[in-house]
């Protein structure tokens, strides 16, 4: 009676982590897709530049050198300096750590909050219209207008930065998961839950948020892109992160003055942003290609 | 009734020769279906019946040109529809093909339907495609259809849309589109599977009957037994990409001489009789890639016997028009042969 | 003895048991514009030990009868007894010291199984929700991967790497790990391929015998439900139509509707050749817009005057058997 499979199974285990996404060689799928590989070659060399792309200039990003000013990009300079003789390389580099910074701390607590938020909201009927009704709310507003808002009422800080842009994103991420939670709670599992005496925490925590953590870690690779280029905006206004700190956005700022004599002013930092958002949109895409299972063809 | 009776004298419609369909994935073909042949004459209703990846669809849908390519694709044999090879057809002659000889119905009628066209608009459309006659005149042809289906009310329900419907009637709506442009094969890949017995019991006499009228060919594929059983002339039996066994239906509830045949007639408990225990076939069936070497159901079959695993696989003709892929038939091949 | 209930001490016990799920419109504004009575006035009784079957085309509430029966919804009226105690009106902590002895098992492979979890959390599951120790837990999940024919190896697996029967048996080692005493089957076998079907068929009848466990059997294969069943009933439109001994049921159905069933299910036999088969005509009425009197009276080949207007009551034919129509007074 003892039921072998006569398929051979063993070579589909897959590493404990890989689990998480409960199919077997996540990794060797997620890189056959040349739009995956690329961004996270792109993310990859981000955070190579963030790290140890500082060590291998001489200069600190804010010592200034009013010898050399307004430099154009050479074997000194790469990218050449700024209106004070600021090396721009170096605060590309050290903006790049800003960024990831500020995209780091919004995607944990967006990714907290929405999560938490969206899976009550899919799971737990009661709560649905009140959270959706106030997600509505901060949604009628356009995310850009309400970070303003919130930081300029907040005043200029790394941590409001934070703060103002992740309460533009919950929402949005709320409503995803929200959207993956009502589909998993009429899977049978969570009935089978359900039959045991399950509890709605133990429902909501051990069914329906692992369950919901495919497409919110697609939703959060975009908003890691969103974040980027919001700080950057945020900067570039005058109500991110305050002059001289070396942003991305402030470096554009401050480039625009110039913009006919030094154009590598404005230009490295906006490279910048391009190809960081660049990555983390090709990177969401290629996880979506593998995780949503809408979009999946199975042969 | 009584085609295979004529099987020597008249060529078929449809032949199948030799058929072999690969899935190509990354650096690996998996084979899905390998050295399938046999013959639909014309008013036939041939059953094929197997389990889930067993090839029955992909057979099916070859013979429509429909393989869900480029990964999937015959890579040996022909298809001949009236002579004509539809493995090599191009584009054009494809749809001629599908339009006026062959049609298909699947088992989901909703996802074949367009949810925001009435049906008999999409009626409509499938016969203006083919025919050249006015707007008016195809409507009123549509409306025929639909009564001919067996649809109370058609005119009225002509103007419904497909969530109108139950699944019963949205087959029966499926049907009469197949049925529009007078084909003369036409192919059931599971029609009745998602519906109640009541409702299959009427989509199956409609099936026939249109059969007898139109002297239609039908391919009806599907794993239930019994509906081969009631309706089929003639059953291929298949397993793991292969057709095992191949008979006429009588002969084959009479005498099933492949084990795997013996397995499914076991699985099934008898409706009119007590048995204590089912005899059910250990394991599961191979998914493809993983299929044995020889007979491929050797590693489930209670009789196999080492030599099964180096078999080399072929139908053995033990009777006239009933023949079984297995090894225990051999014997029989041989002395026949003498 | 089903209907009258004279006999022994049953297991479970339905009475009068009713569920009707509100059809509203509008998202805001909800409003209430109809009832749709999924079940309705359902009476049964089950034996320790035994499986009643209950068939029946989808949507007359066969389902909803299983689910009603674990809690997973909750009546609208009618009492379910489990050993003399009444569940149906149960909450919180008193119904969950019930809940060990209730158990299901699902009809869909996939989705019966969270996929992120291994098969020995899936297992285990209802112990941790009881609150078992981890050490009984573990053992307990290693004596039912071998009851249902599962190597050990398989317990740091994850479903999909299982084939559909596989999947099913850790679902009956779920559904058994808390030693229950009654399990619903709902639709366990259908959607499994047909050699693989058998296998767990013989299984659940194999349980039954070493467990002593009643069953619920829905489905609506009529011929595994009459293999694993002692009792069927045939539900339509959320009514009993029939019940009764399996023997009787199958040999001689008293209810129109029951023989329109049988005389449907196409039979794997060489003699199996259709010829007076009773095919009912038309489709399942609307459950919204139910037909007056007896609601079958529209598809029904022997219906008359009185059927249109007056609701059959189920009344006794034979010994251990009961229908409702009225060709039976």
């Amino acid at each position: 009676m003892t039921n072998i499979s006569t398929t051979d199974h063993t070579d589909l285990q897959p590493a404990p982590w890989l689990a998480l996404f409960g199919e077997g060689a996540m990794s060797r799928r997620l890189f056959r897709s040349p739009t995956f590989a690329v961004g996270f070659s792109i993310v990859a060399l981000l955070v190579l530049a963030a790290t140890i792309g500082v060590w291998f200039s001489p200069y600190q990003p804010n010592s200034m050198d009013l010898t050399a000013r307004l430099a154009a990009p050479g074997p000194q300079h790469w990218f050449g300096t700024d209106n004070f003789g600021r090396d721009i390389f170096t605060r590309v580099a050290v903006g790049s750590q800003m960024s990831l910074l500020v995209g780091l701390l919004v995607v944990v607590i967006t990714g907290i909050g929405g999560a938490l938020l969206g899976a009550l909201a899919g799971y737990v009927r009661a709560l649905d219209n009140i959270i959706m009704r106030v997600m509505d709310a901060f949604m009628a507003f356009p995310a850009m207008l309400l970070a303003i808002a919130i930081t300029a009422a907040l005043g200029p800080s790394l941590m409001n930065v934070v703060v103002a842009l992740a309460v533009s994103y919950i929402p949005r991420t709320a409503r995803i998961v929200r959207g993956t939670a009502l589909v998993v709670r009429e899977q049978q599992y969570v009935e089978a839950a359900l039959v045991a005496g399950a509890h709605t925490r133990r429902v909501l925590l051990v069914h329906v948020l692992p369950n919901c953590l495919g497409s919110l870690i697609v939703q959060l690779t975009f908003v890691f892109a969103y974040a980027v280029l919001a700080e950057a905006t945020l900067s570039y206004l005058g109500v991110g992160l305050p002059p001289p700190a070396p942003t991305w956005g402030n470096g554009i700022a401050s480039g625009r003055e110039y913009i006919v004599e030094a154009w590598w002013m404005s230009l490295f930092p906006g490279l910048a942003i391009t190809f960081a958002v660049l990555g983390f949109n090709l990177l969401g895409d290629g996880l979506r290609d593998v995780l949503d299972p809408h979009l999946r063809a199975e042969t | 009734m009584s085609a295979a009776a004529s099987t020597e004298t008249v060529a078929p419609l449809l032949s199948v020769e030799h058929l072999r369909i690969v899935a190509a994935a990354r650096r690996r073909e998996d084979l899905l279906v390998e050295d399938v042949s046999f013959a639909v004459h014309a008013g036939e209703f041939l059953g094929i019946v197997g389990e889930s990846g067993c090839g029955k669809s992909m057979t099916a849908l070859s013979m429509l040109g429909l393989l869900p390519g480029p990964n999937v694709r015959a890579s040996g044999g022909r298809v001949l529809f009236d002579g004509q090879d539809i493995l090599t057809m191009g584009g054009s002659s494809l749809r001629h093909l599908r339009g006026n000889d062959v049609a298909m119905i699947f088992q989901d009628p909703m996802s074949s339907l367009n949810p925001v066209q009435t049906i008999g608009e999409q009626i409509v459309e499938t016969i203006l495609l083919h025919e050249k006659i006015g707007r008016e005149r195809a409507w009123a042809r549509a409306v025929e259809l639909l009564a001919e289906v067996n649809i109370p009310a058609a005119a009225q329900r002509a103007r419904d849309y497909p969530h109108q419907l139950s699944g019963g009637m949205r087959q029966r709506v499926m049907i009469a589109m197949a049925i529009a442009c007078k084909p003369r094969l036409l192919i059931a890949d599971e029609p009745t599977t998602a519906l109640d017995v009541t409702i299959q019991a009427q989509i199956l006499e409609l099936l026939d009957r249109l059969r007898r009228e139109r002297g239609m060919a039908v391919i009806l594929i599907t794993h239930d037994l019994g509906v081969i059983a009631e309706y089929a002339d003639r059953v291929l039996v298949m397993y793991s990409g292969r057709i095992v066994e191949r008979a006429e239906v009588a002969s084959l509830f009479a005498q099933p001489l492949h084990p795997y045949t013996h397995g499914l007639l076991g699985s099934v408990p008898p409706l009119e009789e007590e048995v204590d225990e089912l005899v059910a076939i250990e394991g599961q069936p191979p998914s493809p890639g993983a299929w044995p070497s020889g007979c491929r159901f050797q590693p489930r079959c209670p009789q196999s016997r080492p030599e099964c695993a180096s078999w080399s696989v072929r139908l053995i003709e033990s009777e006239p028009d009933h023949a079984a892929a297995c090894i225990l038939h051999e014997h029989g091949e041989t002395s026949h042969a003498d | 003895m089903l209907i009258e209930g004279a006999a022994g001490p049953d297991l479970i016990r339905v009475d009068n048991l009713a569920k009707h799920f509100p059809v509203t419109r509008g998202a805001l504004l909800r409003r209430v514009v109809g009832t749709v009575k999924a079940v309705d006035g359902v009476s049964f009784a089950i034996g320790h030990g035994r499986t009643l079957g209950l068939v029946g085309e989808s949507g007359c509430g066969k389902s909803t009868v299983g689910r009603l029966l674990v809690r997973l919804i909750d009546p609208t009226a009618g009492s379910i007894m489990l050993d003399g105690t009444d569940i149906s009106r149960l909450d919180g902590e008193a119904m969950f010291q019930h809940r060990r002895n209730l158990q299901f098992v699902f009809q869909d492979p996939m989705s019966s199984l969270n996929p992120r979890m291994t098969v020995e959390q899936i297992i285990a599951e209802p112990l941790v929700v009881q609150g078992a120790p981890v050490a009984e837990q573990r053992a307990r999940v290693s004596e039912l991967l071998a009851l249902v024919g599962l190597a050990p190896a398989h317990r740091t697996r994850y479903p999909h790497e299982f084939s559909g029967g596989q999947r099913q048996r850790i679902g009956i080692a779920r559904a058994l790990a808390t030693n229950p005493r009654f399990v619903v089957c709902d639709e366990a076998v259908s959607a499994l391929d047909v050699s693989v079907q058998a296998q767990i068929v013989n299984l659940l009848k194999r349980l039954q015998r070493e467990l002593g466990l009643s069953y619920l059997f829905v489905a609506h294969d009529l011929s595994v439900v009459r293999h694993m069943s002692d009792d069927v009933a045939v539900m339509y439109l959320g009514r009993i139509v029939e019940i009764g001994d399996r023997r009787r049921i199958f040999a001689a159905p008293a209810h129109p509707y029951t023989k329109a069933l049988l005389s449907s299910v196409p039979a794997p036999r060489q003699s199996a050749r259709r010829e007076a088969r009773t095919l009912l005509s038309g489709e399942l009425p609307s459950p919204l817009n139910p037909p007056s009197g007896c609601a079958f009276h529209t598809r029904c080949p022997v219906a008359f005057a009185r059927c249109k207007v007056e609701r059959p009551e189920l009344r006794s034919v034979e010994t251990g058997q009961a229908a409702a129509c009225h060709l039976l007074d």
